[in-house]
Order: C-alpha cells, then sequence, then structure tokens
C-alpha cells in the first residue's frame, strides 16, 4: 500500500508538469492526489463497492483542493485537475475498448456502464464539495 | 481611469485565462471583476469554451465593446495562478492598471518547464501509474520504457502540429502495439492491461471532464454541454487508438 501512495505522489507529480502547475504548488497537488488514493484503497479494503470508493477518494480530493486553493490563494483547478487525475476512470475506458474489439457484448456493456458510474460518482463528488464552499463563501 | 486600457487589460486576462484551459465561468468572473472596477452603469461579459464578448458602457459615453475567438487551447495552470493572482491584486488596488497590464503581458507567454522535463514528467506518470495500478516491478520498468516512446510520440506530435484527437488515437495505437509486442517478447512475465492503462494516463481528458462539471454545476450549460462533448470525443480517440493497435498487432 504504501508503495501504492508513493507511486500516486510521484505519477502525479509527474503530470503536474505536463498541466504547467505553478512550481511552489507541485508538491501540494501531488498530495492531494496520493491523499485521495489512500481514502480509495482504504474504501476498497473495507469492502465498499468501486464505485463509491471512487465517490469518497472524489470527495476528499474535492475537499482538500478546496481548502487548499483557500488557505494558498489559488484557483481550485490547479489543485483539482491533478488530483483527481488517479480516479479518472481510464482503466475502464481501455476495457471498454478492449471488449469491443473482442466483440464480447457482456463485457462492453459491464466495463462501459462501470466506467460511466466512476465518472458519475465522480461528478457528484465534486458538485457536492463545490456547492457547499459555495455556501460557505456567500456567509463570509 | 483609462477605459480602454482597462478593457484591454481584463481581455488580455480571459484570454490568458481561456486559452490556458480555465473552467469558463472563472473567466468570466474575472473580466467582469476587473471591468466593475471602473464603475460604469453597464459591464455585462459573455464567455463560451471558444471565445468571449465584453462590453463596457455608461449613458455618457460610447460602448467598448470587444470580442475575442480564442483558437489554440493548451493547459497551463500557472498562467492562470498567475492571472488570477494579478486580478486579485488589482481589484483590491494593490497594484495599478497600469501594471498589471504590464505584468499580463509578461504572463502570456509564461513557460515553467523545458521540453526535456515534460518529457521526464510522461515517464514518471507512466512507469509509477503502473505501480498504482497494481503492476510488477519488471512491468514498471518496462511502462517507463513505453513512456519513453509516448514522450516522443508527443514531441513529434507538437513538432508537426498534429490535431490532438488524431495524435491521441496514434499515440495509443502504438503504445498498444509496442506493448503487445513486448509481451509476445516475454511471455507470461508482464500484464500488459496495467502498462497500457498507465501509458494512457497522460492523455484522459483528465481537464475537460472537470471543468465541464464545474461549468455545468455554475450553471454554464453551453460551455459545460461544449467539455463534456469534448471529454466524450477525446475519450472516444484514446478507445479507438487502442481498438486500432490491437487490431493490426493481431493480423500481423
Amino acid at each position: 500500500m504504501i508503495f501504492q501512495i508513493i507511486g500516486a505522489f510521484i505519477a502525479i507529480w509527474g503530470f503536474s508538469i505536463l498541466l504547467e502547475v505553478p512550481k511552489k504548488l507541485l508538491i501540494h497537488t501531488s498530495v492531494i492526489a496520493s491523499v485521495g488514493w489512500l481514502v480509495y484503497l482504504l474504501a476498497e479494503a473495507w469492502g465498499i463497492s468501486t464505485v463509491m470508493a471512487y465517490f469518497w477518494s472524489a470527495m476528499v480530493i474535492s475537499l482538500l483542493s478546496h481548502l487548499a486553493a483557500r488557505i494558498l490563494k489559488a484557483p481550485v483547478t490547479v489543485f483539482l485537475i491533478g488530483g483527481i487525475l488517479p480516479v479518472v476512470p481510464g482503466a475502464g475506458m481501455y476495457r471498454t475498448a478492449y471488449s469491443i474489439i473482442m466483440q464480447s457484448s457482456d463485457m462492453v456493456y459491464k466495463n462501459l456502464q462501470e466506467t460511466l458510474l466512476i465518472a458519475g460518482a465522480i461528478a457528484v463528488a465534486i458538485f457536492i464539495t463545490d456547492s457547499l464552499f459555495r455556501l460557505w463563501k456567500q456567509k463570509a | 481611469m483609462d477605459y480602454r486600457l482597462l478593457m484591454d487589460t481584463a481581455v488580455l486576462a480571459g484570454e490568458i485565462m481561456l486559452s490556458s484551459g480555465a473552467e469558463t465561468y472563472r473567466v468570466e468572473d474575472t473580466i467582469a471583476h476587473m471591468l466593475k472596477m471602473a464603475n460604469l452603469k453597464h459591464t455585462h461579459v459573455f464567455v463560451t469554451a471558444t471565445g468571449f464578448f465584453a462590453t463596457l458602457s455608461d449613458p455618457n459615453m460610447d460602448a467598448i465593446t470587444v470580442v475575442r475567438r480564442v483558437e489554440k487551447r493548451s493547459t497551463n495552470l500557472n498562467r492562470i495562478y498567475l492571472v488570477n493572482d494579478i486580478s486579485r491584486k488589482f481589484c483590491s488596488e494593490e497594484i495599478d492598471l497600469e501594471k498589471a497590464f504590464h505584468e499580463l503581458k509578461c504572463v502570456k507567454s509564461e513557460v515553467q518547464y523545458s521540453q526535456r522535463q515534460k518529457n521526464i514528467g510522461v515517464v514518471l506518470t507512466v512507469a509509477f501509474f503502473c505501480v498504482l495500478l497494481g503492476g510488477e516491478t519488471l512491468d514498471c520498468i518496462l511502462a517507463a520504457g513505453i513512456g519513453v516512446i509516448l514522450a516522443g510520440g508527443m514531441t513529434i506530435g507538437r513538432k508537426i502540429k498534429l490535431n490532438n484527437f488524431i495524435l491521441d488515437g496514434i499515440n495509443t495505437a502504438v503504445i498498444v502495439m509496442s506493448t503487445l509486442a513486448l509481451q509476445y517478447i516475454l511471455p507470461f512475465l508482464i500484464n500488459t492491461d496495467t502498462i497500457i492503462i498507465g501509458a494512457i494516463m497522460p492523455m484522459v481528458p483528465g481537464v475537460a471532464i472537470t471543468n465541464a462539471i464545474r461549468d455545468t454545476l455554475q450553471g454554464d450549460y453551453m460551455s459545460g454541454g461544449a467539455r463534456m462533448l469534448e471529454a466524450f470525443v477525446e475519450a472516444a480517440a484514446i478507445a479507438l487508438g487502442a481498438c486500432l493497435g490491437i487490431a493490426v498487432f493481431r493480423n500481423m
């Protein structure tokens, strides 16, 4: 598990360079992504379903991104785009394409459904945190 | 206050943000905030995913209206960060208009990392996504090799200015074929799935997906819809590339 967390950290570090994340915020983005991945791994270990595990992970990532944005006075995007990458369903996309070419329609359906559900779960998580922070901003 | 310069400054800020991959509502917000510093009766901004209009008018003057079309878009979070900072300082009157305009001019061509650093970034992303997906040591070492191929493909693509969708498709096809070739050489030793999925991660439309969600939430359905389509087409390009790679390899 520790290897995976370190893996997430370095992978997002590399990816952040592609996104041109400001140099002094590289470490924050990578830490947010690793914490998100940790949440995912813990949720899986607890026996929560894959889609819900992705949901909680995305939830923590976007909460942390919003907090970091408030504290460091930077746009949320800087943290969110890099941070959310580990949970973006790239694997589902590839497996869907793979099952299309293998012509197994059961697997196409299963993989496509899972990919869309995960994407939906991430969307809902970002929706919820965005709305929460919107309320906070209005009160302040 | 020099309204023309204010307009130029606000439009420049918007242009940089939109071409760097900011959410549409954030671009709209930034331009509107800066224009409101003029304290005129009407300031209206309308931003879409590919361009914007802004207008500044008052009963006792001619309206100033600007249209900007943003054609080239690439993700550069540092520019968004810097513009956000300048606009915040300008709106809290920490810096004056001339200074803001001058600083924005500098931001426009700001690039932090060299091409080589970006290529290393691609290799790191691919190799360590493999770890993250549960790959074994050998898988990750081979994934780094695939990452080098991907970095090469991306560099060539940037030089010949190929359309992004086609470029992603071709890169995916090349990745899939080289991974399958590796499996052919080292059967039973590697997990092709893990390597391939790790390798397509740098191309996955994460920016488009995130922005689509956030724009839609802000009630900006036009941009949200456009970005969703963008994400979908990019994903389809990768999927098609993967199909193509597998198909070509099987028929060789």
